[in-house]
Protein backbone atom coordinates (compact mmCIF):
# COMPACT_ATOMS: atom_id res chain seq x y z
CA UNK A 1 0.00 0.00 0.00
CA UNK A 2 2.89 2.27 0.73
CA UNK A 3 4.25 2.30 -2.80
CA UNK A 4 0.77 2.63 -4.16
CA UNK A 5 0.16 5.59 -1.84
CA UNK A 6 3.39 7.21 -3.00
CA UNK A 7 2.40 6.85 -6.62
CA UNK A 8 -1.01 8.28 -5.89
CA UNK A 9 0.46 11.17 -3.96
CA UNK A 10 2.81 11.99 -6.82
CA UNK A 11 -0.11 11.98 -9.22
CA UNK A 12 -2.13 14.11 -6.85
CA UNK A 13 0.75 16.58 -6.66
CA UNK A 14 0.51 16.93 -10.42
CA UNK A 15 -3.21 17.70 -10.00
CA UNK A 16 -4.75 14.28 -10.59
CA UNK A 17 -8.13 14.46 -8.83
CA UNK A 18 -8.84 10.75 -9.12
CA UNK A 19 -5.55 9.95 -7.41
CA UNK A 20 -6.42 12.31 -4.57
CA UNK A 21 -9.85 10.65 -4.29
CA UNK A 22 -8.18 7.26 -4.14
CA UNK A 23 -5.86 8.51 -1.38
CA UNK A 24 -8.88 9.58 0.65
CA UNK A 25 -10.44 6.16 0.20
CA UNK A 26 -7.23 4.51 1.32
CA UNK A 27 -6.59 6.54 4.48
CA UNK A 28 -9.79 8.12 5.77
CA UNK A 29 -10.76 5.07 7.87
CA UNK A 30 -7.39 4.99 9.66
CA UNK A 31 -7.28 8.72 10.22
CA UNK A 32 -10.87 8.75 11.46
CA UNK A 33 -10.16 5.85 13.84
CA UNK A 34 -7.04 7.58 15.15
CA UNK A 35 -8.84 10.84 15.75
CA UNK A 36 -11.97 9.10 17.09
CA UNK A 37 -9.92 7.31 19.76
CA UNK A 38 -8.28 10.58 20.74
CA UNK A 39 -11.16 13.00 20.53
CA UNK A 40 -13.81 10.81 22.16
CA UNK A 41 -16.80 11.52 19.92
CA UNK A 42 -17.80 11.00 16.33
CA UNK A 43 -18.61 14.57 15.47
CA UNK A 44 -15.24 15.97 16.53
CA UNK A 45 -13.48 13.06 14.87
CA UNK A 46 -15.30 13.84 11.61
CA UNK A 47 -14.40 17.50 11.83
CA UNK A 48 -10.79 16.73 12.58
CA UNK A 49 -10.63 14.25 9.72
CA UNK A 50 -11.95 16.87 7.32
CA UNK A 51 -9.47 19.42 8.62
CA UNK A 52 -6.68 16.92 8.24
CA UNK A 53 -7.45 16.23 4.62
CA UNK A 54 -8.04 19.89 3.85
CA UNK A 55 -4.61 20.68 5.25
CA UNK A 56 -3.21 17.77 3.27
CA UNK A 57 -4.43 19.21 -0.03
CA UNK A 58 -3.12 22.63 0.93
CA UNK A 59 0.31 21.30 1.74
CA UNK A 60 0.55 18.60 -0.88
CA UNK A 61 2.58 20.82 -3.20
CA UNK A 62 5.26 21.13 -0.54
CA UNK A 63 5.36 17.40 0.26
CA UNK A 64 8.91 16.35 -0.63
CA UNK A 65 8.74 12.63 0.32
CA UNK A 66 11.25 12.74 3.09
CA UNK A 67 8.87 10.31 4.84
CA UNK A 68 6.09 8.06 3.61
CA UNK A 69 2.74 9.56 2.72
CA UNK A 70 1.13 7.66 5.59
CA UNK A 71 3.58 9.16 8.09
CA UNK A 72 3.12 12.63 6.65
CA UNK A 73 -0.68 12.27 6.82
CA UNK A 74 -0.56 11.03 10.41
CA UNK A 75 1.67 14.02 11.28
CA UNK A 76 -0.95 16.39 9.91
CA UNK A 77 -3.68 14.56 11.85
CA UNK A 78 -1.60 14.67 15.00
CA UNK A 79 -1.09 18.43 14.74
CA UNK A 80 -4.77 18.95 13.90
CA UNK A 81 -5.64 17.06 17.05
CA UNK A 82 -3.16 19.12 19.09
CA UNK A 83 -4.71 22.37 17.81
CA UNK A 84 -8.20 21.11 18.56
CA UNK A 85 -7.16 19.93 22.02
CA UNK A 86 -5.47 23.26 22.78
CA UNK A 87 -8.63 25.15 21.78
CA UNK A 88 -11.11 22.84 23.49
CA UNK A 89 -9.05 22.00 26.62
CA UNK A 90 -11.11 18.81 26.93
CA UNK A 91 -10.50 15.77 28.99
CA UNK A 92 -10.22 13.27 26.21
CA UNK A 93 -10.30 10.13 28.30
CA UNK A 94 -12.75 7.71 26.75
CA UNK A 95 -15.69 6.44 28.71
CA UNK A 96 -15.80 2.82 29.69
CA UNK A 97 -18.96 2.28 27.71
CA UNK A 98 -17.33 3.40 24.53
CA UNK A 99 -14.43 1.01 24.83
CA UNK A 100 -16.81 -1.73 25.86
CA UNK A 101 -18.93 -1.12 22.81
CA UNK A 102 -15.89 -1.01 20.57
CA UNK A 103 -14.59 -4.22 22.05
CA UNK A 104 -17.97 -5.89 21.58
CA UNK A 105 -18.32 -4.86 17.94
CA UNK A 106 -14.69 -5.44 17.12
CA UNK A 107 -14.28 -7.92 14.28
CA UNK A 108 -11.09 -9.20 15.95
CA UNK A 109 -12.09 -12.36 17.77
CA UNK A 110 -11.21 -12.54 21.45
CA UNK A 111 -10.55 -15.96 22.77
CA UNK A 112 -13.04 -15.68 25.61
CA UNK A 113 -14.97 -13.22 27.68
CA UNK A 114 -12.16 -12.77 30.18
CA UNK A 115 -9.81 -11.63 27.45
CA UNK A 116 -12.42 -9.18 26.22
CA UNK A 117 -12.78 -7.83 29.71
CA UNK A 118 -9.02 -7.58 30.01
CA UNK A 119 -8.74 -5.75 26.66
CA UNK A 120 -11.46 -3.40 27.73
CA UNK A 121 -9.54 -2.54 30.91
CA UNK A 122 -6.26 -2.26 29.04
CA UNK A 123 -7.61 0.32 26.60
CA UNK A 124 -9.03 2.25 29.50
CA UNK A 125 -5.63 2.27 31.23
CA UNK A 126 -4.01 3.49 28.04
CA UNK A 127 -6.21 6.55 28.23
CA UNK A 128 -4.89 7.17 31.74
CA UNK A 129 -1.35 7.53 30.43
CA UNK A 130 0.11 10.96 30.05
CA UNK A 131 -0.22 12.58 26.63
CA UNK A 132 3.20 11.73 25.25
CA UNK A 133 3.06 8.05 26.13
CA UNK A 134 -0.54 7.81 25.02
CA UNK A 135 0.32 9.28 21.60
CA UNK A 136 3.16 6.80 21.24
CA UNK A 137 0.83 3.86 22.06
CA UNK A 138 -1.91 5.11 19.72
CA UNK A 139 0.40 5.59 16.77
CA UNK A 140 2.53 2.50 17.23
CA UNK A 141 0.00 -0.06 18.43
CA UNK A 142 -3.41 1.22 17.39
CA UNK A 143 -2.31 2.72 14.05
CA UNK A 144 0.38 0.09 13.40
CA UNK A 145 3.04 2.65 12.52
CA UNK A 146 6.66 1.49 12.80
CA UNK A 147 8.82 3.02 15.46
CA UNK A 148 10.68 5.34 13.10
CA UNK A 149 7.46 6.63 11.55
CA UNK A 150 5.93 7.11 14.99
CA UNK A 151 8.99 9.17 15.91
CA UNK A 152 8.65 11.25 12.74
CA UNK A 153 4.97 11.96 13.43
CA UNK A 154 5.70 13.02 17.01
CA UNK A 155 8.84 14.94 16.02
CA UNK A 156 11.10 13.09 18.46
CA UNK A 157 13.91 10.57 18.21
CA UNK A 158 13.20 6.87 17.77
CA UNK A 159 14.92 6.15 21.07
CA UNK A 160 12.50 8.52 22.76
CA UNK A 161 9.55 6.63 21.31
CA UNK A 162 11.06 3.37 22.55
CA UNK A 163 11.50 4.83 26.00
CA UNK A 164 7.94 6.10 26.10
CA UNK A 165 6.55 2.76 24.95
CA UNK A 166 8.63 0.96 27.56
CA UNK A 167 7.29 3.26 30.26
CA UNK A 168 3.73 2.74 28.99
CA UNK A 169 4.07 -1.06 28.98
CA UNK A 170 5.51 -1.03 32.49
CA UNK A 171 2.57 1.04 33.64
CA UNK A 172 0.03 -1.22 31.97
CA UNK A 173 1.70 -4.34 33.35
CA UNK A 174 1.71 -2.97 36.87
CA UNK A 175 -1.94 -2.01 36.59
CA UNK A 176 -2.80 -5.45 35.25
CA UNK A 177 -0.91 -7.16 38.06
CA UNK A 178 -2.69 -5.05 40.61
CA UNK A 179 -6.06 -5.88 39.07
CA UNK A 180 -5.32 -9.61 39.02
CA UNK A 181 -4.36 -9.58 42.67
CA UNK A 182 -7.64 -7.87 43.52
CA UNK A 183 -9.62 -10.50 41.62
CA UNK A 184 -7.80 -13.31 43.39
CA UNK A 185 -8.53 -11.72 46.73
CA UNK A 186 -12.24 -11.52 45.88
CA UNK A 187 -12.27 -15.16 44.92
CA UNK B 1 -0.55 -10.70 32.28
CA UNK B 2 2.78 -10.62 30.47
CA UNK B 3 4.11 -8.00 28.11
CA UNK B 4 3.48 -10.04 24.97
CA UNK B 5 -0.17 -10.38 25.86
CA UNK B 6 -0.44 -6.67 26.46
CA UNK B 7 1.20 -5.86 23.14
CA UNK B 8 -1.00 -8.38 21.36
CA UNK B 9 -4.13 -6.83 22.80
CA UNK B 10 -2.89 -3.33 21.97
CA UNK B 11 -2.20 -4.33 18.37
CA UNK B 12 -5.72 -5.75 18.17
CA UNK B 13 -7.35 -2.60 19.48
CA UNK B 14 -10.77 -1.96 17.92
CA UNK B 15 -10.87 0.47 15.06
CA UNK B 16 -14.02 2.60 14.99
CA UNK B 17 -15.70 2.74 11.65
CA UNK B 18 -16.08 6.05 9.92
CA UNK B 19 -19.56 7.25 8.94
CA UNK B 20 -20.42 6.22 5.39
CA UNK B 21 -21.11 9.77 4.23
CA UNK B 22 -17.68 10.98 5.41
CA UNK B 23 -15.94 9.56 2.37
CA UNK B 24 -18.16 11.53 0.02
CA UNK B 25 -17.64 14.73 1.98
CA UNK B 26 -13.91 14.28 1.99
CA UNK B 27 -13.76 13.53 -1.71
CA UNK B 28 -15.95 16.52 -2.43
CA UNK B 29 -13.65 18.76 -0.45
CA UNK B 30 -10.50 17.89 -2.45
CA UNK B 31 -8.88 21.08 -3.73
CA UNK B 32 -5.67 20.36 -5.54
CA UNK B 33 -3.20 23.12 -6.38
CA UNK B 34 -1.18 23.18 -9.57
CA UNK B 35 2.18 21.44 -9.35
CA UNK B 36 5.28 23.55 -8.76
CA UNK B 37 6.99 22.22 -11.82
CA UNK B 38 4.27 23.67 -14.05
CA UNK B 39 4.63 27.08 -12.45
CA UNK B 40 8.31 27.37 -13.16
CA UNK B 41 9.39 30.05 -15.59
CA UNK B 42 11.24 28.64 -18.58
CA UNK B 43 14.82 29.73 -18.69
CA UNK B 44 15.13 29.84 -22.42
CA UNK B 45 15.56 33.40 -23.65
CA UNK B 46 15.58 34.80 -20.10
CA UNK B 47 18.52 36.33 -18.20
CA UNK B 48 21.29 35.85 -20.80
CA UNK B 49 23.93 37.04 -18.37
CA UNK B 50 23.02 34.29 -15.90
CA UNK B 51 23.09 31.75 -18.67
CA UNK B 52 26.48 32.84 -19.97
CA UNK B 53 27.96 33.60 -16.59
CA UNK B 54 30.02 30.36 -16.27
CA UNK B 55 31.54 30.89 -19.71
CA UNK B 56 32.25 34.54 -19.05
CA UNK B 57 33.80 33.75 -15.65
CA UNK B 58 36.04 31.10 -17.17
CA UNK B 59 37.08 33.46 -19.97
CA UNK B 60 37.79 36.21 -17.47
CA UNK B 61 40.00 33.89 -15.45
CA UNK B 62 41.88 32.90 -18.63
CA UNK B 63 42.42 36.53 -19.61
CA UNK B 64 43.60 37.35 -16.09
CA UNK B 65 46.09 34.49 -16.21
CA UNK B 66 47.38 35.69 -19.58
CA UNK B 67 47.83 39.22 -18.29
CA UNK B 68 49.64 38.00 -15.20
CA UNK B 69 51.88 35.83 -17.35
CA UNK B 70 52.77 38.80 -19.54
CA UNK B 71 53.51 41.00 -16.55
CA UNK B 72 55.76 38.35 -15.07
CA UNK B 73 57.60 37.96 -18.36
CA UNK B 74 58.19 41.68 -18.47
CA UNK B 75 59.50 41.71 -14.88
CA UNK B 76 61.77 38.78 -15.68
CA UNK B 77 63.26 40.58 -18.68
CA UNK B 78 63.88 43.70 -16.61
CA UNK B 79 65.54 41.69 -13.86
CA UNK B 80 67.82 40.00 -16.40
CA UNK B 81 68.85 43.34 -17.82
CA UNK B 82 69.52 44.71 -14.36
CA UNK B 83 71.55 41.65 -13.51
CA UNK B 84 73.75 42.14 -16.57
CA UNK B 85 74.40 45.77 -15.73
CA UNK B 86 75.30 44.82 -12.17
CA UNK B 87 77.78 42.22 -13.44
CA UNK B 88 79.46 44.87 -15.57
CA UNK B 89 79.67 47.16 -12.61
CA UNK B 90 81.00 44.39 -10.39
CA UNK B 91 83.97 43.94 -12.74
CA UNK B 92 85.38 47.33 -11.66
CA UNK B 93 84.60 46.76 -8.04
CA UNK B 94 88.23 46.46 -6.70
CA UNK B 95 89.16 49.76 -8.27
CA UNK B 96 86.06 51.35 -6.83
CA UNK B 97 86.94 49.97 -3.42
CA UNK B 98 90.41 51.49 -3.61
CA UNK B 99 88.90 54.82 -4.62
CA UNK B 100 86.45 54.57 -1.82
CA UNK B 101 89.20 53.81 0.70
CA UNK B 102 91.20 56.80 -0.53
CA UNK B 103 88.15 58.98 -0.30
CA UNK B 104 87.43 57.80 3.23
CA UNK B 105 91.05 58.50 4.21
CA UNK B 106 90.83 62.02 2.76
CA UNK B 107 87.59 62.60 4.59
CA UNK B 108 89.19 61.45 7.86
CA UNK B 109 92.16 63.77 7.34
CA UNK B 110 89.82 66.62 6.58
CA UNK B 111 87.88 65.93 9.76
CA UNK B 112 91.10 65.75 11.77
CA UNK B 113 92.21 69.06 10.30
CA UNK B 114 88.89 70.64 11.18
CA UNK B 115 89.25 69.36 14.73
CA UNK B 116 92.75 70.79 15.01
CA UNK B 117 91.50 74.13 13.75
CA UNK B 118 88.77 74.15 16.33
CA UNK B 119 91.26 73.25 19.06
CA UNK B 120 93.57 76.04 17.92
CA UNK B 121 90.75 78.54 17.95
CA UNK B 122 89.70 77.41 21.40
CA UNK B 123 93.30 77.70 22.59
CA UNK B 124 93.44 81.28 21.35
CA UNK B 125 90.23 82.06 23.18
CA UNK B 126 91.60 80.51 26.35
CA UNK B 127 94.77 82.55 26.09
CA UNK B 128 92.73 85.72 25.70
CA UNK B 129 90.63 84.75 28.69
CA UNK B 130 93.76 84.04 30.76
CA UNK B 131 95.15 87.46 29.90
CA UNK B 132 91.90 89.12 30.87
CA UNK B 133 91.73 87.21 34.15
CA UNK B 134 95.36 88.08 34.87
CA UNK B 135 94.61 91.76 34.46
CA UNK B 136 91.52 91.40 36.63
CA UNK B 137 93.57 89.63 39.29
CA UNK B 138 96.05 92.48 39.31
CA UNK B 139 93.20 94.92 39.59
CA UNK B 140 91.77 92.96 42.51
CA UNK B 141 95.12 92.92 44.21
CA UNK B 142 95.45 96.65 43.73
CA UNK B 143 91.93 97.27 45.05
CA UNK B 144 92.59 95.09 48.06
CA UNK B 145 95.74 96.99 48.82
CA UNK B 146 93.92 100.26 48.43
CA UNK B 147 91.11 99.07 50.66
CA UNK B 148 93.53 97.93 53.32
CA UNK B 149 95.29 101.27 53.15
CA UNK B 150 92.07 103.23 53.37
CA UNK B 151 90.87 101.12 56.28
CA UNK B 152 94.08 101.68 58.17
CA UNK B 153 94.42 105.37 57.27
CA UNK B 154 92.17 107.03 59.96
CA UNK B 155 93.67 104.98 62.74
CA UNK B 156 97.15 105.63 61.55
CA UNK B 157 96.69 109.33 60.96
CA UNK B 158 94.63 110.22 64.11
CA UNK B 159 93.69 107.45 66.53
CA UNK B 160 91.80 109.89 68.83
CA UNK B 161 89.28 111.05 66.25
CA UNK B 162 86.43 109.04 67.88
CA UNK B 163 84.23 106.15 66.96
CA UNK B 164 83.93 104.86 63.48
CA UNK B 165 80.93 105.38 61.21
CA UNK B 166 79.34 102.15 62.38
CA UNK B 167 79.79 103.09 66.02
CA UNK B 168 78.18 106.43 65.33
CA UNK B 169 75.27 104.78 63.58
CA UNK B 170 74.86 102.37 66.47
CA UNK B 171 74.85 105.26 68.96
CA UNK B 172 72.32 107.15 66.87
CA UNK B 173 70.08 104.12 66.70
CA UNK B 174 70.28 103.64 70.45
CA UNK B 175 69.48 107.33 70.99
CA UNK B 176 66.40 107.03 68.77
CA UNK B 177 65.37 103.87 70.59
CA UNK B 178 65.75 105.75 73.91
CA UNK B 179 63.49 108.55 72.64
CA UNK B 180 60.96 105.96 71.54
CA UNK B 181 61.05 104.32 74.98
CA UNK B 182 60.34 107.67 76.66
CA UNK B 183 57.49 108.33 74.23
CA UNK B 184 55.89 105.03 75.11
CA UNK B 185 56.48 105.74 78.77
CA UNK B 186 54.69 109.10 78.46
CA UNK B 187 51.76 107.39 76.70
CA UNK B 188 51.56 104.76 79.45
CA UNK B 189 51.59 107.48 82.10
CA UNK B 190 48.76 109.27 80.31
CA UNK B 191 46.70 106.05 80.20
CA UNK B 192 47.44 105.35 83.86
CA UNK B 193 46.35 108.85 84.79
CA UNK B 194 43.08 108.46 82.87
CA UNK B 195 42.33 105.27 84.75
CA UNK B 196 43.31 106.64 88.22
CA UNK B 197 41.44 109.93 88.75
CA UNK B 198 44.03 112.15 87.06
CA UNK B 199 46.83 110.99 89.32
CA UNK B 200 50.27 109.96 88.10
CA UNK B 201 51.67 106.59 89.22
CA UNK B 202 53.95 106.46 92.23
CA UNK B 203 56.61 104.55 90.30
CA UNK B 204 57.45 103.16 86.89
CA UNK B 205 56.87 99.66 88.14
CA UNK B 206 53.23 100.55 88.88
CA UNK B 207 52.51 100.86 85.13
CA UNK B 208 52.82 97.16 84.40
CA UNK B 209 49.35 97.05 82.82
CA UNK B 210 49.97 100.10 80.64
CA UNK B 211 53.48 99.23 79.47
CA UNK B 212 53.73 96.42 76.93
CA UNK B 213 57.14 95.26 78.21
CA UNK B 214 59.90 96.17 80.64
CA UNK B 215 62.17 96.84 77.65
CA UNK B 216 60.77 100.36 77.31
CA UNK B 217 62.09 101.15 80.82
CA UNK B 218 65.70 100.31 79.94
CA UNK B 219 67.82 102.52 77.70
CA UNK B 220 69.61 100.46 75.02
CA UNK B 221 72.83 102.35 75.78
CA UNK B 222 72.66 101.46 79.47
CA UNK B 223 74.93 98.41 79.28
CA UNK B 224 74.83 97.84 83.05
CA UNK B 225 71.06 97.22 82.96
CA UNK B 226 70.77 95.10 79.82
CA UNK B 227 70.44 92.04 82.05
CA UNK B 228 67.15 93.48 83.35
CA UNK B 229 65.52 93.04 79.96
CA UNK B 230 64.60 89.49 80.92
CA UNK B 231 63.14 90.43 84.33
CA UNK B 232 59.39 89.96 84.69
CA UNK B 233 57.03 92.70 85.86
CA UNK B 234 56.59 90.97 89.20
CA UNK B 235 60.31 91.24 90.00
CA UNK B 236 60.82 94.66 88.48
CA UNK B 237 61.54 97.76 90.63
CA UNK B 238 62.45 101.37 89.91
CA UNK B 239 66.18 100.81 90.41
CA UNK B 240 66.18 98.42 87.48
CA UNK B 241 65.04 101.17 85.09
CA UNK B 242 67.49 103.41 83.25
CA UNK B 243 65.17 106.38 83.47
CA UNK B 244 64.69 108.75 86.40
CA UNK B 245 60.99 109.13 87.21
CA UNK B 246 60.13 112.62 88.48
CA UNK B 247 56.30 112.82 88.32
CA UNK B 248 54.41 113.52 91.48
CA UNK B 249 51.48 111.20 92.25
CA UNK B 250 49.05 113.91 93.32
CA UNK B 251 49.45 116.06 90.24
CA UNK B 252 47.81 114.47 87.22
CA UNK B 253 46.38 117.35 85.22
CA UNK B 254 48.44 118.94 82.47
CA UNK B 255 48.83 122.25 84.19
CA UNK B 256 52.55 122.42 83.42
CA UNK B 257 53.06 120.76 80.04
CA UNK B 258 56.80 121.59 79.95
CA UNK B 259 57.53 120.02 83.28
CA UNK B 260 60.06 117.19 83.23
CA UNK B 261 58.51 113.76 83.92
CA UNK B 262 61.36 111.38 83.18
CA UNK B 263 65.03 111.69 82.26
CA UNK B 264 67.53 109.52 80.44
CA UNK B 265 70.86 110.50 82.09
CA UNK B 266 72.83 108.85 79.31
CA UNK B 267 71.36 110.59 76.28
CA UNK B 268 69.96 113.61 78.11
CA UNK B 269 66.50 112.85 76.71
CA UNK B 270 63.71 114.51 78.67
CA UNK B 271 60.08 113.35 78.76
CA UNK B 272 57.85 116.36 79.38
CA UNK B 273 54.35 116.34 80.82
CA UNK B 274 52.74 117.02 77.43
CA UNK B 275 54.15 113.67 76.18
CA UNK B 276 56.94 115.11 74.05
CA UNK B 277 60.55 113.99 74.34
CA UNK B 278 63.37 116.52 74.07
CA UNK B 279 66.96 115.62 73.32
CA UNK B 280 69.00 118.38 74.94
CA UNK B 281 72.64 119.40 74.70
CA UNK B 282 73.72 119.60 78.37
CA UNK B 283 76.18 122.33 77.48
CA UNK B 284 73.34 124.65 76.55
CA UNK B 285 70.51 123.64 78.92
CA UNK B 286 70.25 122.72 82.51
CA UNK B 287 67.49 121.62 84.88
CA UNK B 288 65.82 124.20 87.05
CA UNK B 289 63.56 123.43 90.02
CA UNK B 290 60.51 125.64 90.54
CA UNK B 291 57.67 124.95 92.95
CA UNK B 292 59.00 121.48 93.52
CA UNK B 293 58.98 120.75 89.78
CA UNK B 294 61.88 120.46 87.32
CA UNK B 295 62.04 122.43 84.10
CA UNK B 296 64.59 122.87 81.31
CA UNK B 297 66.27 126.23 81.06
CA UNK B 298 69.01 127.54 78.71
CA UNK B 299 72.26 128.41 80.29
CA UNK B 300 73.27 131.55 78.34
CA UNK B 301 70.32 133.19 76.61
CA UNK B 302 66.77 134.02 77.73
CA UNK B 303 65.08 132.84 74.58
CA UNK B 304 66.67 130.52 72.15
CA UNK B 305 65.16 128.15 69.63
CA UNK B 306 65.95 124.59 70.44
CA UNK B 307 66.07 122.10 67.57
CA UNK B 308 63.56 119.42 68.31
CA UNK B 309 64.42 115.81 67.83
CA UNK B 310 62.48 113.92 65.17
CA UNK B 311 60.07 112.32 67.61
CA UNK B 312 56.37 111.76 67.11
CA UNK B 313 54.20 114.24 69.01
CA UNK B 314 56.96 116.85 69.08
CA UNK B 315 57.02 117.47 65.38
CA UNK B 316 56.23 120.99 64.24
CA UNK B 317 56.87 122.20 67.79
CA UNK B 318 59.44 124.63 69.06
CA UNK B 319 60.71 125.24 72.57
CA UNK B 320 60.66 128.89 73.53
CA UNK B 321 62.19 130.24 76.71
CA UNK B 322 60.04 132.83 78.39
CA UNK B 323 61.17 135.65 80.62
CA UNK B 324 60.56 133.69 83.76
CA UNK B 325 63.11 131.15 82.52
CA UNK B 326 60.56 128.29 81.94
CA UNK B 327 60.62 126.50 78.57
CA UNK B 328 57.33 125.94 76.79
CA UNK B 329 56.52 124.03 73.65
CA UNK B 330 54.54 125.93 71.03
CA UNK B 331 53.52 124.85 67.52
CA UNK B 332 55.61 126.19 64.65
CA UNK B 333 52.48 127.42 62.86
CA UNK B 334 50.14 128.30 65.70
CA UNK B 335 46.45 128.71 65.07
CA UNK B 336 45.79 132.48 64.71
CA UNK B 337 42.42 132.07 66.42
CA UNK B 338 43.99 131.02 69.71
Amino acid sequence: MSDYAEILSERAQRGDFSAASELVSLFYQRIFAYLRRLSGNDQDAEDLTQKTFAKTWQSLASYQRRSSFSTWLHGIAYHAYLDWRRQRKVNDAQSDEWWEARAAESPTPYEHAAERELAHQLYRWVDELDEEKKQAVHLHYYQNLPLNETAEVLGVATSTVKYRLREALDFLRSRAAKSESLIERKI
Amino acid sequence: MNEATIESLLFRAPSPAAPPELLQRLQAAITLQPAKSEMRIPRTGQRPFRRWFPTLAFGLVLVSCAVMFGVQLNWSAKLKQQNESLRVVAAGLPQLREQHAAWEKAVAQQQELEGLRRDNQELHQLQTEVARLTSLSAEVTRLREQNRRLAAAPVASNPSTGPSFFDQAQQQAERIQCVNNLKQLGLAMRIWEGDNHDKYPTSLAAMSNECSTVKILICPSDKSRQSNLSVSWADFNNDMSSYQYLAQPDDGDIAHPDRIMAICPIHHNYLLEDGSVQSIDPAKYHEVQKDGRLYLEPINSDSIQVPTPPTQGAQNQTIFMKSNGVMFLTPTNPDPNQ
